[in-house]
């Protein structure tokens, strides 16, 4: 199991090598952008200088993923059990039982988003959408 | 951002997964044995005998009411367990009254009575089965909230993992049929798929099911949202989705109750005789006071048929054939926990929960196991094998062979510890663990191979050994539970003979194939040497 990971996490690398560098520029600000045609033979999975970088990419994917996506699968069936059309109660059952599937959705698209650039973005406009249409939704009355 | 804070971040990167796959691995085997609580709680308490299950529930029902009337006149809540054929216990239980000043809810208290006389059975203490299956998800040592948190981090671990493995996988049922031994990683790699494979849809059940039962304490925003926090209107939310449980809060308004036993012609007439699983009364002496019986051997999935009376008028208030009248999103999750419970399961399912439960763990042992192998031969700086992965690849001995040991001490101590020790119960549990950590530690003192070999040896040796300590120390042994028809007791000792020749098989396996075994342990290994062949690799 820690191997589907692994995997997932070496096609994320892997991915990422055929990138342009500005990816890890756009990841932190002190790695200086390397040249993409020598870059990718450059950054072979044994330099442990690469791995280093690499890793820390995917650190900031899991938090970005277990956090994130708690957040936004959150305001997401909160939204959904605002607009289901059953009773209030269903629809909260409803919201919990499909929290799951959605926060793993989440965490798929954070982990297949190409930069991390994309993953903050998308989970910052995604929170925020739906955190505006639960404030106009919100039942009255309730804090 | 300095090289340090990368180092740690690449550590937290190496650790976190594989450390949820370790906590998984403990759900996985504790929760698997949880399958068959009742029955390990049989064999860990021989001195209750074993009952013939065509004693009358009347008369069982009476002395038991007659045993509660006598130590727990004044408890708010009676409750009585009928021997199922699971296990053989009458047992009865009752709470405490709350604690005035502090509100506190009042202890939990119970008993043992001979089905047969109504004597008291002084049956020693013991955590017993439920114990291991409560650990699944409660963990130890740890408070209960935390513990929720973690196993359902894990659960959506897992559940992630099972996600990405179906989609990195192409040839999925190919892949299943497909097994190489002898090809290193490549046998690692197919063992994997076969545990993964076959039981996928267990696999994907017992993982969503689980998050599922556990959303109360994880999702509660959902709730808040549309209920708020004041917690009027959050039990007005419980009230709502699990209309039909009728579970009324005591009014504090004095009244006398009907008997346990005056409910029982109208049970009859619904159920039949003696198809009672549990009947239990609350709010004793309360107008509200209600008695409430569970079905036994109902045969659907929701496994909990059950009636619920008024204790004064004596009037049925509920019927679990009513429940249809729950939210649909209600009903859902009622499968999906009987589901995930697996109450209703019969003997063969049960064996089939239990074994699907076990290459669960497979599955998480051989990827942990994988992960070790595909970083075989890195070496660090110095030429020496990585610090890290000789840390990983011997806790993973301790892990994956070291918890079977830990239970089957578990289960030596229960029979060790003299009777009337008074923390036995504790201690039983605390064996479990200290075992655990030794376990743990003992690979780090071995080669890695050799590790392998003496752990496996070690547990095939404890669980072979339990049925002849079982005869050493009760009159319960294997041929007398057969003689006698105690399939339980007998069918307990007959599984640790099975369990204990398989471990020792592996064992054996483990010695003759040298290179079949990952190792980079307390060797310098070139990365040559490594990818070409481990055949070199000795202890």
């Amino acid at each position: 199991m820690s191997k589907t990971v692994l995997l997932v996490f070496s096609y994320v690398i892997k991915f990422m090598h055929n990138k342009k560098s500005y990816f890890y520029h756009a990841t932190y600000n002190t790695v200086k952008p390397i040249k993409s045609a020598s870059g990718s033979k450059m950054m072979g999975l044994a330099s442990a200088k690469t791995e280093h970088k690499t890793s820390l990419n995917i650190v900031v994917r899991i938090i970005a993923a277990i956090v994130g996506g708690y957040l936004l699968a959150n305001l997401i069936v909160i939204l959904l059990s605002y607009l289901l059309p059953g009773s209030q109660a269903n629809n909260v059952m409803t919201g919990m039982l499909a929290s799951y599937p959605i926060y793993a959705a989440v965490m798929l698209w954070v982990f297949a988003s190409k930069t991390i650039r994309q993953v903050w973005l998308g989970l910052l406009f995604s929170c925020l959408a739906c955190a505006m249409l639960i404030f106009i939704l919100i039942p009255e009355g309730l804090f | 951002m300095n090289d340090t804070f990368r180092q740690s971040m690449a550590w937290l990167h190496t650790w976190a997964g594989l450390v949820l796959s370790w906590v998984l691995y403990f759900m996985f085997i504790t929760g698997t044995a949880g399958y068959f609580n009742h029955e390990i709680t049989h064999w860990m308490q021989p001195e209750v005998p074993f009952a013939n299950t065509s004693i009358s529930q009347t008369s069982m029902l009476s002395m038991a009411e007659r045993r509660l009337n006598q130590i727990a006149a004044e408890a708010p809540t009676w409750f009585v367990d009928f021997p199922t054929g699971r296990d053989n216990a009458l047992s009865i239980w009752w709470q405490d009254l709350a604690d005035e000043t502090t509100g506190q809810e009042g202890e939990w208290r119970n008993e043992i009575l001979d089905p047969q006389t109504g004597e008291l059975i002084e049956a020693r203490k013991t955590g017993g089965g439920e114990l291991l299956y409560q650990m699944h998800y409660a963990l130890y040592y740890i408070p209960t909230t935390m513990a929720y948190w973690l196993t359902s981090l894990s659960a959506m671990f897992m559940l992630m993992a099972l996600i990405t493995g179906i989609i990195i996988h192409k040839k999925i049922f190919k892949d299943f049929f497909t097994f190489r031994s002898g090809k290193k990683q490549r046998s690692w790699l197919d063992m994997h798929n076969v545990f993964s494979v076959l039981p996928l849809p267990f696999h994907l059940m017992i993982t969503y099911s689980g998050l599922v039962l556990l959303m109360f304490t994880t999702m509660p925003g959902v709730i808040t949202a549309s209920y708020g926090t004041d917690e009027v209107n959050l039990d007005r939310f419980y009230d709502e989705a699990f209309a039909g449980s009728e579970h009324k809060d005591a009014a504090d308004i004095a009244a006398s109750n009907i008997t346990l036993s005056a409910v029982l012609p109208d049970v009859e007439v619904r159920w039949g005789k003696n198809n009672i699983n549990y009947i239990g009364i609350e709010n004793r002496g309360d107008i509200n006071a209600h008695i409430e019986l569970s079905q036994q051997g109902y045969s659907g999935i929701n496994y909990e048929q059950s009636l619920t009376y008024n204790a004064v008028n004596g009037g049925l208030q509920h019927s679990s054939e009513d429940s249809e009248t729950a939210v649909g999103a209600t009903q859902f999750y009622n499968v999906m926990s009987s589901l995930h419970e697996g109450l209703f399961a019969n003997t063969i399912l049960r064996w089939l929960y239990f074994l699907s439960g076990l290459m669960g763990a497979g599955m998480v042992a051989t990827g942990a196991i994988l992960w070790v192998s595909k970083r075989q031969g890195k070496l660090d700086k110095k030429g020496q094998p990585k610090k890290g992965l000789v840390l990983v690849e011997n806790l993973n001995v301790g892990i994956i062979v070291g918890l079977p040991i830990a239970i089957a001490v578990y289960f030596w101590t229960n029979r060790l510890i003299p009777t009337e020790f008074s923390g036995r119960a504790d201690w039983e549990v605390h064996a479990l663990f200290i075992t655990w950590v030794l376990a743990l530690l003992y690979p780090m003192l071995r080669p890695i191979k050799q590790a392998w070999i003496d752990s496996l040896s070690m547990a095939s040796l404890l669980y072979i050994l339990l049925p002849v300590l079982n005869l050493l120390t009760t009159d319960r042994y294997l041929s007398i539970s057969i003689l006698q028809g105690d399939w339980v007791m007998a069918g307990f000792d007959l599984s640790m003979l099975v369990f204990g020749l398989v471990l020792g098989m592996a064992a054996l396996k483990m010695q003759g194939k040298p290179s079949f075994i990952l190792s980079t342990n307390k060797l310098i290994v070139t990365k040559h040497d490594a990818n070409a062949h481990s055949e070199k690799i000795t202890p």
